[in-house]
């Protein structure tokens, strides 16, 4: 994956040194936040849970849901689940190449995903328990990157070479097997003239040579000239993260609710959330449409409709975004309010990124409200643009 | 690798009197993989989605045909890898399919799956 500006990549894992703050309390830029990051599911319920149970199967699903709720009669504690249907069955007929790209029923059966949490939200003296459910589709997801198909490809070769290494290994031996085998199947057929009969005999070779087989494939995975060759191809080709480019429309939504006590009865609603992200993957540019709704059940927190938008352009040692939102709360006695900000951040050093923001926050009467930052980036990652996962 | 998850397999196909006898391989759940095959000491590398022609049923009867499938795990969705090999010619077409699932992302897979044609 080539060096990206992080301008783009939510989630990148940086270290940020400010040199001068110019606000007292400014804050970063805000748009990413309206992006659904993760699993809808642990976005509202506000955690980041390091152990997420990904089932792949519908026996590990159920198993799953099983253990973790005393077999249904309770409530999961610190429980983070995320599965996709679509997933959990296999499909022996699809390719890469045939998911390159997708039609929109496609891209929404292949991106729909569920995802559920719990968290212990109060404390000592008032436990509560609370829960999330969310689901996340991309009707849009692109189509694969030329670059990612050529790393495919160049992988197809490096697995043809495995194989052919395999073959080489203890070939004398394997042709006298073939020899044998061969020699045996006719001395049959010239013995046998049942065709039942044959095909009992034909089985019982079979098995005996499969059973040759598995002693010279032992044989061969323990030798650690072909370990030692198979295991440098690997190291020179690294992970690939499939990369996604055109048009992608990701729709999100989560509601949570909480239980005082982890008593059934006494759950409430809590909040709910959608978010909507419209953007168009390119090489260079990126923009960016994005939409959230945020609903929730306390009085005295205002129902939001956040709509944003964000230019993105970068190359492999800079990148400069735009960004704008403007709320407009849906309960009355709000007023809208509106946020801009300037981004840049240049290469300056391997790894480290020089930055800077500038802008206006929503309440322009606070202290703070002048988005004005420089600081330095220091990658501590590998990669800097780590796309979502589609 | 040693650590690979791997099958291993012999399968009997029947041919028939006469006729061409044909392989394929598919490489599923948007994983990519390479098969190679092995053929009376002759090895060759299957193209993707192609259909190879192996010989008449004269020509096979009483051989054996080896294939490896090397597959990678490079769909961030699933673990799964999933091999289907279709031959096609002889008595009757027939499809042989097997998965592995692989620990870790970018994992592989091997399939070692033998055929013996009577």
């Amino acid at each position: 994956m080539r060096s990206r500006s992080s301008l783009s990549a939510a989630g990148t894992l940086c270290a940020v040194l400010l040199l001068a703050p110019l606000g007292a309390a400014a804050q970063l830029p805000e748009l990413p936040s309206l992006r659904v990051s993760g699993a809808p599911a642990f976005v509202l319920l506000g955690v980041s849970p390091t152990a997420v149970d990904r089932p792949s199967s519908p026996t590990d699903l159920g198993l799953d849901l099983a253990d973790r709720t005393g077999v249904f009669q309770s409530l999961p504690r610190d429980f983070a689940l995320e599965t996709s249907p679509y997933w959990l069955l296999g499909h022996p007929r699809l390719t890469w190449r045939a998911d390159s790209v997708r039609s929109l029923g496609q891209s929404m059966a292949r991106t729909f995903a569920i995802s559920a949490a719990s968290a212990q939200l109060g404390d000592a003296s008032t436990p509560s328990t609370g829960v999330s459910l969310g689901l996340r589709v991309l009707p849009l997801s692109g189509r694969l990157a030329p670059r990612t198909m050529a790393q495919l490809d160049t992988i197809e070769q490096a697995l043809g070479r495995e194989n052919e290494l395999y073959f080489r290994r203890f070939s004398d031996e394997r042709a006298r097997m073939d020899s044998a085998l061969t020699a045996a199947l006719r001395q049959l057929r010239g013995a046998i003239q049942d065709p039942g009969t044959l095909a009992i005999a034909q089985a019982a070779i079979a098995a005996q040579y499969q059973g040759l087989k598995q002693q010279l494939e032992a044989r061969i995975f323990a030798d650690s000239s072909y370990r030692a060759q198979i295991a440098a191809g690997r190291a020179q080709r690294g992970p690939v993260i499939p990369q996604r480019l055109g048009p992608m429309l990701e729709l999100a939504a989560a509601s949570m609710w909480t239980y005082p006590d982890a008593v059934w009865s006494r759950g409430r609603y809590q909040r709910a959330a959608v978010w909507a992200a419209l953007s168009y993957e390119g090489p260079k540019v990126t923009p960016v449409l994005l939409l959230r709704f945020q609903g929730q059940a306390s009085d005295t927190l205002p129902t939001l409709l956040d709509v944003g938008g964000r230019l993105i352009r970068d190359g492999a040692n800079w990148g400069v975004s735009l960004e704008g939102v403007w709320r407009h709360p849906l309960t009355s006695g709000y007023d809208n309010l509106y946020r801009v900000a300037g981004m840049f951040e240049y290469e300056v050093l391997p790894a480290t990124w020089l930055v800077g923001t500038f802008g206006r926050d929503f309440q322009t009467q606070r202290s703070g409200s002048v988005l004005a930052q420089l600081g330095v980036k220091i990658t501590v990652n590998a990669a800097r643009y780590a796309p979502p996962e589609h | 690798m040693g650590s690979d998850p791997r099958v291993s397999d012999t399968q009997i196909y029947r041919l028939g009197d006469k006729g061409n006898v044909t392989i394929a391989v598919t490489v599923g759940d948007a994983q990519v993989g390479e098969t190679t095959l092995q053929l009376e000491g002759a090895t060759t590398h299957l193209p993707a989605a192609s259909t190879f022609p192996l010989g008449s049923a004269d020509s096979l009867r009483d051989g054996i045909l080896h294939t490896s499938t090397t597959v990678t795990d490079v769909n961030p969705a699933t673990n799964r890898t999933e091999v289907t090999l279709h031959l096609a010619g002889g008595a009757a077409d027939r499809d042989y399919t097997y998965q592995l699932e692989v620990a870790d992302p970018s994992g592989s897979a091997q399939f070692l799956i033998d055929f013996i044609f009577v």
